[in-house]
């Protein structure tokens, strides 16, 4: 592959897959990679490395009190601030750190390892909370009170305060991947083994199913006001409306940007306009006015976009491949 | 992008799968292979290449009741694949008493496996000395030797020449066509043992010789004491209507899949001049023509079936209704 030629912006070779890429509300960005660094950015200058994992990175937040929180295959919670040594919060020896959360309002930061979901306070003490099977995603509700980890035939709620409480779980039957709520707080979606997404209102626990997709889905977005909810996993980006208290049920998904041979692989909703950014199976990554035709395109020459998000204000757009390249570009 | 190998390694508690795993890990053979393991304890090596794994089978919602896959196997698989140094092989050891069926059933069912890796071969480690008593006591014994696409007859060193013979003979009455390659202590060429493709169709006569060989009768019906597993293989060597019998594999495949563990075969088909070569685990085939007969060969067709509980009877006559 050769590196991508950009006209607009910049572009970086870190010869390491880019597993997720994020920027903090100062605007400095932080690309994970396969190789266990972490690379930070602030705009075209060249990324400051940090050695932050062993083995390779898999998951990717900001930390609450600045700088970038990682889990790895190497079994380790670290802490990264750009000017410091990465600290190691937590380890298990011989498990993965799949999946991490962290929530601004609530100080509080969260990973999974193995069954378990562990909650760390602004002192990093731990809480546990166990599951039957895997956490399989872990995410903070709005107020970040609340910890929702999705697992096997459904996702379990948790109150971060209180100590003792029983586990309410959300069912549906099958393997459930990954877990996100919704701005307002009043709906779980979770992504499945199956091409499908399943949902639920928090309030009452009424389920809503979005299917219809040919593959599966990996990437979820809210569209700045949260009222649409933006999917990977089909030609286009696929848009679930969450108006009203019934969410989607019932409803039509509007299909968004153009069709074409690659599917959809990463998702990102513009911060401050009406705008959806995709990147593709086949190395496209494409930007689309909602409502209106006719999309903006980029061709990366990658086997496949890895990563994509947006900067705070939205005036660029960072982009990560499989097969290592990074990129950030002029968005609006 | 190229798929890496995944060799799957079964066998019963002590028959030395963990003798091979150590060999595969510490021998200097210039080679990256990662090992994911159920227990941590039994392999005494620990570093970054073995990942330890709790087996996690679910039911896939597609509406396949025996279509069961290993969740756990999906997220690792995914996990090795984000490294940046990449492997050369992967090998997954499922415990003594794993049903392997789940892990085999994975790499065709999930997206991504499928993209990223490639199924090499259900390779089983098999004790000489033991494995006559363990086909009496344990039902997954039998299974993972019916499940083998390659067998490791392992301490042979420990029993006679008598004795090997009674074990070989058990062995081929569960599987007819898994090669045997005889070790003591599991020694054996890494390169016979990995690597071997044996869900490429196209090498599927290669692999297995024993799918080409003439059969005195016309069918075959291999049965060992104690087991409900056996194996049955017809064969014609009038050419078959190609549409019944796609028609009839898939049928059997829907209906009694969950006790047919895996199915093998070439078939001769009329007006193709190619073979149509298949292979299928419990419900899944897969099936392609793969090069054409040539002209002085003896064309036939010839179907071998492992399972639980085969109807012989059944069988022959839903071939023999196959014959054009």
């Amino acid at each position: 592959m050769t590196q991508p030629r950009l006209t607009n912006g910049h572009s970086w070779n870190f010869e390491a897959p880019v597993i997720a890429c994020i920027f903090d509300s100062n605007g400095i960005g932080a690309f994970a990679c396969g190789d266990g660094t972490l690379r930070v950015f602030i705009d075209e200058r060249p990324p400051h490395v940090m050695q932050a994992h062993r083995g390779a990175i898999l998951s990717l937040t900001v930390h609450p009190k600045g700088g970038f929180l990682t889990g790895g295959d190497d079994g380790r919670l670290v802490h990264s601030i750009p000017g410091d040594e990465p600290r190691e919060i937590y380890a298990h020896k011989g498990r993965w750190i799949e999946n991490v959360a962290a929530s601004e309002e609530s100080g509080l930061i969260a990973c999974t390892v193995g069954k378990d979901a562990i909650i760390f306070d602004s002192q990093e003490q731990q809480t546990k909370y166990s599951h039957a099977t895997t956490a399989t995603g872990i995410a903070f509700d709005p107020k970040g009170r609340r910890i929702a980890v999705s697992h096997y035939n459904g996702a379990s709620l948790w109150w971060t305060k209180s100590t003792a409480q029983e586990q309410k779980t959300l069912s549906w039957k099958g393997s459930h991947l990954g877990v996100m709520w919704s701005p307002d707080g009043k709906f779980l979606i979770t992504t499945m083994q199956e091409n499908a997404l399943h949902g639920w209102r928090v309030e009452d626990g009424a389920d809503m199913r979005m299917s219809g997709y040919p593959s599966k889905i990996k990437s979820l977005a809210w569209e700045r006001r949260g009222k649409v909810l933006f999917t990977s996993g089909a030609s286009r980006v696929v848009g679930w409306p969450f108006t009203g208290r019934n969410g989607p049920m019932g409803r039509e998904p509007i299909e968004i940007g153009p069709d074409r041979d690659g599917l959809v692989q990463v998702v990102a909703a513009h911060p401050e306009l009406d705008m959806v950014a995709a990147g593709t199976s086949d190395g496209a990554v494409w930007f689309e006015w909602i409502g209106e035709e006719g999309a903006n395109f980029m061709l990366l020459d990658a086997p496949k976009i890895s990563a994509m998000a947006f900067s705070p204000e939205g005036s660029h757009l960072a982009i990560g491949t499989d097969d290592g390249y990074a990129a950030l570009v002029e968005a609006a | 992008m190229s798929q890496v190998p995944v060799t799957v390694l079964t066998g019963y508690l002590g028959a030395g799968k963990t003798t091979l795993l150590n060999r595969i890990l510490t021998e200097n053979h210039g080679k990256r292979y990662a090992v994911i393991v159920n227990e941590f304890g039994e392999i005494g090596i620990d570093n970054d290449l073995v990942v330890d794994s709790d087996e996690e089978v679910f039911e896939m919602n597609n509406g396949c009741i025996c279509c069961t896959v290993r969740g756990d196997l999906i997220r690792i698989l995914g996990g090795l694949m984000k490294r940046k140094d990449k492997f050369d092989a992967i090998l997954i050891e499922t415990t003594g008493l794993a049903d392997p069926s789940p892990v085999v059933q994975t790499f065709f069912v999930d997206e991504d496996v499928k993209e990223k890796t490639k199924l090499d071969s259900v390779t089983t480690v098999v004790d000489a000395k033991h494995v006559l008593q363990r086909l009496k006591d344990s039902k997954e014994a039998s299974e993972q030797i019916a499940f083998a696409d390659q067998i490791l007859l392992n301490k042979v060193d420990l029993v006679s020449k008598e004795e090997l013979t009674r074990v070989e003979k058990a062995i081929r009455a569960l599987n007819p066509l898994a090669p045997i390659h005889h070790t003591e202590r599991c020694s054996i060429d890494l390169d016979k043992v990995l690597g071997r493709n044996a869900f490429d169709l196209s090498r599927a006569l290669e692999l297995e010789p024993h799918l080409l060989e003439a059969e005195e009768h016309e069918h075959d019906h291999d049965h060992v004491h104690g087991t409900d597993i056996s194996s049955v293989s017809l064969s014609s060597t009038i050419p078959l209507d190609g549409d019944k019998v796609t028609a009839w594999l898939r049928n059997l495949l829907e209906e009694k899949g969950q006790s047919i563990l895996r199915t093998k075969g070439i078939l001769d088909i009329k007006n193709r001049n190619e073979r149509l070569v298949f292979q299928a685990v419990h419900m899944v085939m897969e099936g392609d023509f793969q090069g054409a007969w040539k002209p002085d060969d003896k064309r036939y067709s010839r179907i071998v079936f492992i399972g639980r509980d085969l109807d012989e009877a059944e069988l022959q006559r839903g071939f023999a209704a196959c014959v054009a």
